[in-house]
């Protein structure tokens, strides 16, 4: 499968710019970065947008309107300096909910597109014609392998995928889901049966996330967990009983239970290890949505730096009691946070903590040392109704976005007080300079590598970058 | 795609430290924490002995997000009063005095290891 995934702010921008008030067709060269798919296709990521003027999208020699030479230069080199793959982008202005490429568009991708491949040096480069609410494109990789855009995917507060319209869309009515369809029909069931959802944290909150969404009737769920049932979980595990608590199963493996009992037709994937490590990290970026329910900041970074790299919507859930020092309780709350491309992210609205970041990658012994004052350890309080509160508002905001019904305003952090019933939400602002989903160069956005995400290094390559450092200081030592 | 190699942000600040403190730095590897550096011949103030002592610090497999904290001075020793952001310990297996500095308002986006351990520097001349 070839794909082009877009923010929805810049997919709105782009739309604005390819059909205007003249009905006329406008151009755009995108920059995106490049993600190999287990299947042997790619995702294209869009992280620049370049509109057109109508001096770099001339009347053409052979087709309607072509590209100039100076814009494919002055992109093109961009992006073989930043790495990323070139997507040329135009209108079909009368085109509706079907579209396809033209001969003249074919044509044109025949003479220009080896040259964009060898100037960029990228591994696929892109051709895409839109529709008012279509799209059809095709990809040319670096290995000769030429093949057809599946779809534009549309990430924003609904999740959009804009087709050519040609084929009819999946249903799915089975008698298991007849309820729920009569609110969100067959193609909206259709919808969450295509879906692959990975749940980082299968604890209190998390193993609530996976049950409703094997109850929805979601494909596939990956399952990320390090961790053991003990007594003190079961009051808050869905499915978790005292033998497992006796065996120490792993909580993977007791969610994948629970699906496997709910939805035999489910695929489920269990990945024991921590999402810190690039192996786990690598195992969720085939998902189409992924759920955040563990209390780490760690977590949270590597969540976050997924959701931006690599374009996957995300929502972090919490629930959180707090106390003053007199031990009464100051607040109890529920937080439900999506993050989307370009809607600011964990980073950009402060809750990735650095120096709880450096407290957690410390050693057992240097925490000890670090905790010079002898504060005691302090073991949050953890209920399931708060976890439940938690789930079923970011399970809400999942089910509307995935079948289309989700108002903008969705979109923004939700802060829920339990004991006033009061909910108050946030619209997080990007940072121009944030490292994750700002718009400066060296930002993460969209850049689709696996290298660049926050995870541990693997031990071998540690100590490989260690003697290379020696040997290169042994060599300066020498030379002086 | 492989994931074999040291992020390329950890990458980045071991060359700006080897620019900065040419020929004054070592690196360890660690498996679990991040990448162990040593400065040598850091200049102490008069209370310590010798007057010259090795810095040595973590820089997390996570920086920048995450900052450097805290710092190590290893063979050498403190005399006269305590001072609350020095704590004898033992860390890996050495004799060490924790240097707990922090820099509360850490900013990725802005903050690097190398003005860290210049201030770290500084403030050990004086202390």
């Amino acid at each position: 499968m070839n794909e082009l995934r877009i923010g929805a702010v810049d997919h709105h921008r782009l739309h604005e710019h390819l059909f205007q008030p003249d009905r006329d067709e406008h151009g755009a060269l995108l920059l995106a970065g490049q993600q190999l798919r287990s299947d042997g296709g790619i995702n294209l990521t869009v992280r620049e947008v370049h509109l057109l003027s109508s001096a770099d999208f001339p009347p053409g020699v052979h087709g309607y309107r072509q590209l100039s030479a100076a814009s494919l230069a002055r992109v093109g080199n961009r992006a073989a300096d930043e790495k990323l793959a070139l997507v040329s982008a135009h209108s079909h202005p009368g085109s509706g909910t079907r579209t396809g490429l033209s001969h003249d568009d074919v044509a044109a991708h025949e003479a220009v597109f080896p040259h964009l491949l060898d100037i960029t040096g990228a591994d696929a480069v892109c051709g895409v014609a839109f529709g008012e609410s279509s799209a059809a494109g095709e990809v040319w990789r670096r290995d000769g392998h030429r093949g057809s855009l599946d779809h534009v995917r549309l990430v924003g507060a609904n999740l959009t995928f804009l087709t050519d319209g040609a084929t009819e869309p999946t249903r799915d009515s089975e008698a298991r889901f007849d309820r729920q369809i009569r609110l969100f029909g067959d193609q909206g069931q259709a919808r969450l049966r295509g879906m692959h959802v990975g749940v980082i944290g299968a604890g209190g909150g998390g193993s609530i996330l996976i049950e409703q969404l094997a109850h929805l009737g979601v494909g596939q769920i990956s399952v990320v967990d390090f961790d053991r049932v003990q007594t003190h979980n079961l009051s808050r595990i869905m499915g978790a009983g005292d033998r497992d608590a006796r065996k120490q199963t792993k909580k993977v493996d007791i969610a994948t239970r629970q699906v496997r009992r709910i939805d035999p037709q489910i695929r489920t994937n269990a990945i024991d290890g921590d999402i810190a490590d690039a192996r786990v990290a690598a195992a969720v970026l085939e998902c189409d949505y992924l759920f955040l329910a563990t209390d780490t900041a760690t977590a949270r970074l590597v969540a976050n730096a997924i959701a931006q790299t690599f374009l996957i919507p995300l929502i972090q859930i919490g629930a959180k009691v707090e106390s003053r020092p007199s031990g009464e309780i100051d607040q109890i709350y529920t937080a439900v946070r999506p993050v989307l491309p370009r809607r600011g992210c964990l980073a950009c609205a402060g809750l990735i903590d650095p120096q709880q970041l450096q407290r957690e990658t410390a050693t057992p012994e240097e925490r000890r040392n670090q905790n010079y004052l002898g504060t005691p350890e302090v073991i949050d309080p953890s209920v399931t109704t708060l976890n439940a509160a938690a789930a079923a508002g970011a399970l809400n905001v999942f089910l509307m976005s995935a079948i289309g019904q989700a108002d903008d305003d969705l979109a923004q952090h939700r802060i829920t007080l339990t004991r006033e019933g009061t909910s108050l939400a946030t619209r997080v602002v990007t940072r121009p300079d944030c490292r994750w989903c700002g718009g400066s160069d060296p930002s993460r956005f969209a850049r689709a590598d696996l290298q660049l995400l926050p995870c541990r290094p693997t031990v071998a390559a540690a100590r490989r970058v260690g003697t290379i450092q020696r040997l290169a200081q042994l060599a300066r030592r020498l030379r002086s | 795609m492989t994931v074999d190699t040291l992020p390329p942000d950890l990458a980045q600040a071991i060359g700006e430290l080897e620019q900065t403190f040419s020929g004054r730095i070592a690196i360890e590897a660690s498996d679990a924490s991040g990448v162990v550096i040593q400065l040598h011949d850091v200049v102490l103030a008069e209370r310590w002995t010798p007057r010259l002592g090795s810095l040595w610090f973590v820089l997390p497999y996570n920086y920048p997000d995450a900052p450097v904290y805290p710092y190590y001075i290893v063979g050498a020793t403190l005399s006269g009063p305590g001072v609350p952001a020095l704590q004898p310990v033992v860390w890996r297996g050495m004799a060490a005095i924790q240097v707990s500095l922090r820099q509360t308002a850490w900013d990725p986006a802005r903050d690097t290891v190398v003005g860290c351990v210049l201030q770290t520097q500084s403030w050990l001349r004086l202390t």
